[in-house]
């Protein structure tokens, strides 16, 4: 009996914790999709926990008449009920109950907000460029984990997140420091004797800077969609898929559970499912049949 | 969660020319950056962020402004 109480008391002290943790996920639904471990997870709840609890007996101690004791919640815990002042926690239970359902609601706030700051500043992204080049000599991107790991690898790749972020660095590494040294030589020249030289220069200067607002901002452009190839085993046999992705779902462990094709066409020839490529069509690729998937993100740009 | 969303390429999938022309591609297996569709009377090519409209705009940024410091070495 007095195991079940205390196991109550700390679940009940641990739910904003949870709900913490919950809100912070990127996720579509409470599900974690991410490949944390049991410790970590633990770890976080506790210490949110405890803090937030540390908080509110700060904030309650002002207010001695109406707060209920957390040591009465102790001695519960260990059993020894005999030295809690029953009529107190008797008194004291609804303030507990407001306390609770102030603190849950506050934890869910403050994931909430967690959660879209970290995503807006992408410090759940982080990159490295490998050594290894294409024929164009741009490099491969992979994906390395931060310290603030609150969104799944898979929901990284196909939402456009990691393509995004490296279309904009790609473009701030080489091309942005190569136009501010070819702009700082020009701005050495706006001084010279030269009047309608240095006018062209000082013309040329605000152009410059007018196009490189341009171009940042056509960089954060987000595409127009994803074609997802995907080679898939249906039987034994190897069929490639090709098709515009539509919604993709997540699982547990870092891993995506299935993707929604529209508009898919079979690439390969064999006797799998004839498919007209019509905009109705949803196509259902469940992962563990997928062998490998190339993920391009297309734009529609107008034809000048 | 829901895949990236644009008007333009639900108005390119759902117009049967622009549609077939993407099928026939798809199913020979090619790539369609670089094909020119018609979506709503307006001509739009697929590009893939690479080769697009951007990376002329740099190249003419580049050309302009080594113009312009070529310019002021001849004066």
């Amino acid at each position: 009996m007095n195991i079940a109480i205390g196991g109550i008391i700390v679940f009940v002290l641990i739910l904003p914790g949870m709900l913490f943790r919950s809100f912070v996920i990127k996720s579509e639904s409470f599900e974690n999709p991410l490949d944390t471990s049991f410790k970590a997870e633990i770890a976080i709840v506790f210490l949110y926990a405890l803090f937030v609890h540390g908080l509110g007996i700060i904030f309650l101690s002002g207010f001695p008449s109406k707060a209920f004791d957390f040591s009465e919640f102790y001695l519960i815990f260990l059993g020894q009920t005999d030295k809690v002042n029953l009529l107190h926690l008797n008194d004291s239970f609804n303030n507990f109950i407001i306390y609770l359902w102030a603190q849950s609601i506050i934890a869910c706030f403050i994931g909430f907000v967690f959660r879209k700051i970290v995503v807006r500043n992408r410090w759940d992204l982080k990159y490295t460029k490998s050594t290894m080049t294409d024929e164009n000599n741009i490099g491969f991107w992979s994906l390395k984990r931060t310290v603030v790991p609150i969104s799944n690898e898979w929901d990284n790749i196909l939402s456009g997140r990691l393509f995004m972020l490296e279309r904009e660095h790609e473009f701030k590494e080489k091309e942005l420091n190569e136009f501010q040294e070819l702009r700082k030589k020009l701005s050495n020249k706006t001084d010279s004797g030269n009047e309608s030289q240095n006018e062209a220069n000082k013309e040329g200067i605000k152009n410059i800077d007018e196009k490189i607002k341009k171009i940042i901002e056509e960089r954060r452009k987000w595409p127009n969609f994803a074609q997802i190839t995907a080679l898939i085993e249906v039987n034994g046999v190897e069929v490639i898929y090709t098709g515009r992705l539509a919604k993709y779902y997540l699982s547990s462990n870092n891993s995506l559970s299935k993707i929604v094709l529209k508009n898919t066409v079979k690439v390969s020839s064999s006797n799998s499912l004839p498919l007209d490529g019509s905009e109705e069509n949803w196509f259902i690729i469940p992962y563990q049949s997928t062998l490998n998937l190339n993920v391009q993100f297309l734009y529609l740009n107008a034809s000048s | 969660m829901d895949a990236i969303k644009s008007k333009l390429a639900d108005e390119l999938f759902q117009n049967p020319e622009s549609n077939r022309q993407i099928m026939k591609l798809f199913q020979k297996g090619e790539s369609i950056v670089g094909t020119e569709v018609e979506i709503m009377g307006e001509k739009y090519t697929i590009s893939d962020g690479r080769n697009s409209n951007l990376d002329k705009s740099i190249s003419d940024l580049r050309e302009r402004i080594n113009k312009l410091l070529n310019e002021n070495a001849e004066k």
